[in-house]
């Protein structure tokens, strides 16, 4: 049994894995990955991910530092390609159509418009409201390798 | 009153904020496939209609000590696509249904960029025009992806693998797609600074 971190990537990291012991003769390998998240509190969860991220010097970015560093690339996208909120929010609302059809999905009985997807408003609040403009995020130095929080398992059985 | 400035300034800026709609779901889950080699399939007692054949999976990394140049773009995962087309010999004209990995919104967007499903810059041209939706040129995300089915962590990529899987074997009642697809691609990343990411073709046997 061979255990993989990749944070988010986990799991594609230990189908890599996997293909790689296929590739090296074993004849099934079984890639597993699980995750529960809800058991800590919204801030406490983020801190957990935001291992995702060169913590020493992102984490004080901001609390939710993911939802920061993609706000930026967010920015930098509208700004480069003139990309609106009711481009991005087209997502959206793709996703939450897709998930109402599936029993399965977390998001299965929530419905969104385009409307309500696309501008801000009490039930679709803007999230990081403490938090600027992505251009102006301070970009720190590195100096330490990251922790990496999700663990998926990937269990070798060699025929 | 310092508070209220900063307020104002950040009512001028609501562009550059990210709404709760724009993020995926904090989610618990698990997920599993089995991989087999063509001699394991045979001597398992598993049918080898139930298989789809993995054409490759092309893993790249950078290193999070570099801030990207171009934060437009997933150029990591770009080049892990790049690497996996080359490797599966299929092109991304070719590709029926995918998986991308959308932590947020915006990276749906990129994602289809890196992928080659369009050229950079007309992510929002495809997704107005509804070439991603179930009935579109190519369904991406067709179970909600991160932002509707949920993100949990650990299990997504491997989630991934498994939804193309069930759409190429019929398995997605009311999200089916009508057209059963034939060549599928996933993509799954780690991070923010292209940290690690990972594309992977999938295609039926």
């Amino acid at each position: 049994m061979m255990r993989v971190e990749g944070a988010c990537a986990s799991g594609g990291l230990a189908l890599s894995c996997g293909v790689d012991a296929i590739r090296a003769g074993a004849d099934v390998v079984m890639v597993a990955g699980v995750e529960v998240q809800t058991t800590a509190d919204s801030r406490t969860g983020a801190d957990y991910l935001a291992r995702a991220s060169h913590y020493a010097s992102q984490r004080r970015i901001h609390d939710f530092v993911f939802p920061a560093l993609f706000a930026r690339r967010s920015a930098a996208y509208k700004r480069r390609y003139g990309a609106t909120d009711e481009d991005i929010g087209r997502a959206a609302v793709k996703a939450y159509a897709n998930a109402a059809r599936n029993p399965l999905a977390h998001m299965r009985s929530k419905s969104l418009s385009l409307a309500a997807a696309s501008s801000p408003s009490d039930a679709n609040p803007l999230f990081l409201n403490d938090f600027e403009d992505g251009a102006h995020m301070k970009v720190p130095r590195f100096n330490r390798g990251s922790h990496l929080l999700a663990a998926v398992f990937a269990f070798f059985v060699q025929r | 009153m310092i508070r209220m400035h900063v307020r104002l300034r950040l009512c001028s800026f609501p562009h550059a904020l990210l709404k709760l709609s724009d993020c995926s779901q904090v989610s618990d889950g698990g997920s599993a496939l089995l991989l087999c080699s063509e001699a394991g399939l045979l001597a398992s007692s598993l049918r080898p209609s139930d298989a789809v054949e993995l054409l490759c999976s092309s893993t790249r990394t950078c290193s999070l000590y570099d801030v990207p140049d171009d934060l437009t773009c997933l150029s990591t995962c770009a080049s892990a696509a790049s690497s996996a087309y080359a490797e599966a010999k299929v092109s991304a004209c070719n590709i029926d249904v995918a998986e991308v990995h959308d932590c947020f919104t915006i990276t749906e967007l990129m994602m289809y960029e890196a992928l080659q499903l369009c050229s950079p810059g007309s992510a929002a041209r495809m997704l107005r025009a509804h070439e991603t939706d179930l009935s579109g040129r190519i369904p991406v995300n067709t179970g909600g992806g991160l932002v509707g089915f949920g993100h949990p962590v650990g299990a997504t990529g491997v989630k991934q693998v498994v939804e193309v899987w069930r759409q190429m074997k019929g398995k997605c009642g009311e999200y089916q797609l009508k057209k059963i697809p034939q060549l599928g691609v996933c993509a799954n990343m780690g991070g923010e600074f292209d940290c690690s990411r990972i594309a992977y073709s999938v295609t039926c046997a």
